[in-house]
């Protein structure tokens, strides 16, 4: 089996292994580009896409957190983790995961957690070094390691018990025992306590690396509420069948008197009465001193505490007596109480050694991993799991680096507040202010327990620190615990979550109690942006189909289409239309060069032109008649047919004075033609207004004031001066718009239209009141002059166009029906072809 | 179609008017205003009609396209139709000048193609039964003979029973359509102008 070399220590370790074997750290160095570092600004994670990548045991104990009881192994207490209910979330978590069989849910961090290390399994000491448990496969650096122990679980004793008879337990037994009897040439040498015990702890060599890589970051945070909370040693959370150690006790009992508001490790600098225990406890510094509610709110100490920990609040300030504290921590209590020493009855010989040999360096042998912890704020959270550790943090003085314990250098670089540390860091820290609040609501509770608690206070002493800022490296925490972040109240800007009581709280899932995360009318309100739709039309392929062929229809409409069973040829149609105009033209020529008038003249005027006699009678002789010429050159044939003869015997009757008017623009100029032809009216006698614009407004304009349309019409002041309109018209539309707009101007006074034929059937339904006279075309014009016994151009056409009309009606009725047989016959043969 | 609200609010706001001047007193002045504008409008409208005509062909000629004669041939007569009608006005108070193109140009032409289509419609009228062998082409065959032949071989035989058919036919039969037409135009009139007030129809622009 291959070796691994440990990138930190450089010792081989099997490669099954992930976890070094003597330095605790890990073995694969995993670059997380998910993990964020203090100062990195949270981001916003949905945590349900990470719940199921927790770990197992993670789920196990939430989902078992409330239900069971938190019942401390046996075989782990040996440590004095306090399990509080507050903090029995996380625990539970640990506590399930140790009972579980399958220990590869387990994380690799979990396992480096040294003393809260459960029991491994029968086989692991198989895999460590024979004969060593694995807290005894530590390796020390100074010396090897020592006499092959009874393969044993750390911190268990024979039998599987967790502690000695005198209450300590054995894990720390056992590291006492592996703890070199000698100390290191660069250390100070010990007092006599410390080496009365004959067994050199790890701490008083300096030697002891315990692992810290692993611890994880979660942990690291928990460093601050380690130091800040010292005092507060969580005694009514721990189980009552498991003692705690005496020197945990006293410190429970010291914290639990409340009668002081400072750092009360007074038994360590009555102790060591050196300058760095002085300035450890804040005896200098009146800042580090941890407000009085620290201690006040501190739990009452339980009264199956371990002996040597309820003892300590029985010494006052000199809380950590030796008699109460183990050999491992007592030592360097006893050393650093050169003015006062301390009592090291009840001190095991291994702390006794180490206070020893940490009081007269002053700081320079205090080991790395203690420095962070004297650091440590002070806050009123309360004591979280590590509280075991905080005396020992707070007893130490790390100005430098003797002892290389840098397993605890990250828990003091996470415990620093990151906005007071140095340049270093950034500004913004892992854990915002008020983020525990969110800590107890949004996350579990094994990781709201570990929330950074304040730690202002702490500020002063770090500043006053200045070497500590190298050793802080930005704590990484995984990307699911990221993702659990309270981002809301991390991130000032974005909107914290409101849970109202109101709305619903999710009953199942990973939103499980939380309440207004779904929101009541998510599917009936449009919160985001509206979905942009395509304003351009996506026809089908059926429609494109459906479009194309109506588009081919469409435009076979337009198409002329070939002339259907022509049995005459394009020639044959030609000399028909010449045949028929030949016909017609020779007809009409003749008949009106000729001078024939064979036939008669209408004797009777139409009904329509009845009353036109009596409405020239009626009206005043040199009155003014006002002329309307509304047809266009091509009928004016048919018009002056009809109106000259009018005019004649209008002329001769009355002598009217004539206003022409004309609302066509060649009105005027065939006006002017048709009075030329006339003998009886006089030119002086006619007044041309000429051209009037704008149709049936222009009609009305002038119809209400003449002169100010035609400032020409100066024998009027009114359209009703006028004794005779007389229209001249080959359009319906103009005679209903004289009709129409001159009715109310007219006052009463008549007027007569003369039309043509293809207009009159559209006139006479204005007779006879608003139209008083009509006479239509040619044949009310011959039939005026014969009524009036005049000669006029009527009388000249009126044979030649008789005779036109007769020959186009026999044209039209014999072509109609040679067509129409020869159709038949046509349509038969095809039929019969087909 | 873009709107244009300015000239809807101009047409709605002049037919209201006028309209309100028929029933107002004091609009009447209004409403005699806006006529006259009317009318000043109308004969504007004439001359940028003649103007865009001229323009149009003139650049026809201009650019040498196809049949670019005839429209050199019409500038020439618009020119000369217009000096001749100012030199007219200017020189004898009349359109005199004017009277050899009417009598010799603009009415044979026109009646000219009033002959043409005589000739045609008898020419199609023939033919129809040939087209269209159905009942609707032959009740309208037969109605036209009959009131051709009527208006011509009645007043030759029977002159007057040829008179009282002849007003049966134009005061009834012809009389009553074109009343019925008129209805339907004085209808459509009223609605269209009802429309325009209210903003429904803008033919003057906009929809």
């Amino acid at each position: 089996m291959a070796d691994i070399l440990c990138p930190h220590c450089n010792r081989p370790n099997p490669d099954d292994q992930n976890i070094c074997s003597f330095c605790r750290q890990p073995l694969h160095i995993v670059a997380d580009d998910k993990a964020i570092h203090p100062g990195d600004m949270p981001t916003k994670k949905i945590t349900s896409e990470l719940e199921p990548f927790l770990p197992q045991w993670l789920r196990d104990a939430r989902a078992h957190a409330e239900e069971e009881q938190v019942e401390p192994p046996a075989a782990e207490t040996s440590q004095p983790a306090p399990a509080e209910p507050a903090a029995s979330d996380w625990l539970a978590g640990l506590e399930a995961a140790s009972r579980n069989e399958d220990e590869e849910e387990l994380p690799d961090w979990m396992r480096g957690i040294g003393p809260s290390k459960p029991t491994p399994k029968p086989d692991q000491p198989k895999k460590a070094a024979p004969g060593l448990t694995r807290r005894e496969e530590i390796s020390w650096e100074e010396e090897p390691s020592p006499a092959p122990q009874p393969a044993e679980p750390p911190g268990t004793g024979p039998l599987g018990a967790t502690r000695s008879e005198d209450g300590i337990p054995y894990w720390l037994k056992t590291a006492e025992a592996a703890a070199p009897k000698e100390t290191p040439p660069d250390l100070p040498a010990p007092k006599e306590e410390t080496t009365s015990s004959g067994n050199i702890s790890p701490f008083e060599s300096g030697t002891f690396r315990p692992n810290t890589g692993e611890l994880i970051n979660w942990l690291d945070k928990m460093s601050p509420q380690v130091g800040e909370t010292a005092p507060e040693l969580p005694r009514a959370d721990l189980p009552a069948s498991e003692p705690l150690p005496d020197w945990i006790s006293s410190l429970d009992n010291e914290a639990a008197g409340g009668k002081e508001t400072e750092l009360n490790f007074d038994w360590f600098k009555d102790e060591t009465a050196t300058p760095l225990a002085a300035f450890q406890t804040g005896a200098e510094t009146p800042e580090q001193t941890l407000p009085e509610e620290t201690s006040q709110a501190a739990p009452p100490a339980p009264e199956n505490s371990p002996d040597w920990l309820n003892a300590m609040p029985a010494t006052g300030e000199t809380a950590f007596a030796a008699n109460n504290l183990p050999d491992w921590l007592s030592s360097p209590v006893a050393e650093t109480s050169s003015a006062e020493p301390a009592k090291p009855s009840d001190t095991p010989d291994w702390m006794s050694a180490f206070a020893a040999q940490t009081a007269p360096a002053s700081g320079e042998a205090l080991p790395d991993w203690m420095k962070p912890t004297t650091d440590a704020p002070s806050s009123k959270e309360e004591a979280p799991s590590l509280d075991w550790m905080a005396p020992v943090a707070e007893s130490s003085a790390p100005k430098e680096e003797a002892l290389s314990f840098d397993w605890m250098s990250p828990t003091a670089e996470a415990a620093t507040p990151a906005g007071e540390t140095s340049a270093s860091l950034p500004s913004v820290p892992a854990f915002l202010p008020g983020a525990d609040e969110l800590l107890d609501t949004n996350m579990p509770g094994w990781l709201s327990e570990i929330a950074p608690s304040e730690s202002s206070s702490a500020a002063p002493a770090l500043k006053t620190e200045p070497a500590f800022q190298d050793e802080i490296t930005p704590a990484e925490l995984p990307s699911w615990v990221q993702a659990m972040r309270p981002v809301e109240a991390a991130l000032p800007n974005m909107p914290a979550i409101n849970e109202p009581r109101s709305q619903p709280a999710e009953s199942q899932g990973p939103l499980a109690g939380l309440r207004g995360v779904l929101p009541l009318a998510a599917g009936a309100f449009v919160t985001g942006k509206p979905r942009a739709y395509s304003i351009r039309l996506e026809p089908t392929s059926a429609q494109q189909q459906h479009a194309a062929l109506l588009e081919q229809m469409l435009e076979a409409e337009t198409q002329a289409r070939p002339m259907r069973g022509d049995s005459l040829l394009p020639g044959a149609q030609r000399g028909l239309r010449w045949g028929m105009a030949v016909i017609l033209v020779a007809l009409i020529g003749l008949l009106l060069f000729s001078g024939a008038r064979f036939l008669p003249l209408p004797s009777l005027l139409t009904p329509e032109s009845a009353y036109v006699l009596d409405v020239m009678n009626a009206m005043p002789a040199e009155s003014p008649v006002l002329l309307v010429f509304d047809y266009e050159p091509a009928l004016a044939g048919e018009l002056e047919a009809a109106s000259a003869s009018f005019l004649d015997y209008l002329t001769a009757f009355r002598n009217p004075r004539y206003s022409v008017l004309s609302t066509s623009p060649t009105g005027a100029a065939l006006a002017e033609r048709l009075l030329a032809k006339s003998q009886a009216i006089q030119p002086e006698r006619v007044t041309w207004l000429g051209y009037l614009p704008g149709e049936t407004a222009g009609i009305l304009s002038f119809a209400m004031n003449p002169r100010a349309a035609k400032p020409l019409a100066q024998d009027v002041n009114a359209y009703a001066d006028y004794a005779l309109v007389l229209l001249l018209t080959d359009r319906a539309e103009s005679a209903r718009a004289w009709v129409e707009q001159t009715s109310a101007q007219r006052g009463g006074r008549p007027l007569v239209v003369i039309a043509s034929a293809q207009a009159a059937p559209m006139i006479q339904p204005y007779l006879p009141r608003q139209v008083n006279a009509l006479i239509s075309g040619l044949r009310g014009g011959a039939a005026f002059e014969g009524a009036t016994g005049q000669a006029g151009p009527a009388q000249t056409y009126w044979d030649a166009y008789n005779l036109a009309l007769l020959t186009a009606a026999a044209l039209i009725f014999l072509g109609g029906m040679w067509n129409l047989f020869a159709g038949l016959r046509a349509r038969r043969q095809e039929k019969a072809d087909a | 179609m873009k709107t244009r609200p300015i000239a809807t609010a101009m047409a709605i706001g002049a037919g209201l008017i006028v309209l309100s001047g028929y029933f107002i007193p004091a609009l009447d002045f209004i409403r005699i205003e806006m006529i006259q504008w009317a009318v000043v409008a109308g004969g504007t409208a004439a001359l940028v009609g003649i103007g865009n005509l001229f323009t149009v062909h003139f650049q026809k000629v201009r650019r040498r396209e196809k049949d670019s004669f005839y429209s050199l041939t019409l500038l020439v007569s618009m020119l000369g139709t217009l000096l001749a009608g100012m030199f007219s006005l200017f020189f004898n108070r009349s359109l005199a000048w004017l009277q050899p193109a009417v009598n010799a140009i603009i009415v044979p032409v026109e009646a000219s193609l009033m002959a043409l289509l005589a000739v045609t419609l008898l020419y199609a009228s023939i033919r129809l039964l040939r087209r269209r062998p159905d009942w609707m082409s032959a009740l309208f065959l037969l109605s036209a003979v009959t009131i051709i032949g009527a208006t011509a071989i009645l007043p030759l035989f029977l002159r007057d029973i040829g008179d009282v058919i002849l007003s049966w036919m134009s005061l009834l039969l012809a009389g009553g359509g074109s009343r019925g037409l008129l209805m339907g135009v004085a209808l459509g009139a009223l609605t269209t102008g009802l429309r325009i007030i209210f903003g429904i129809d803008r033919p003057y622009g906009g929809k």
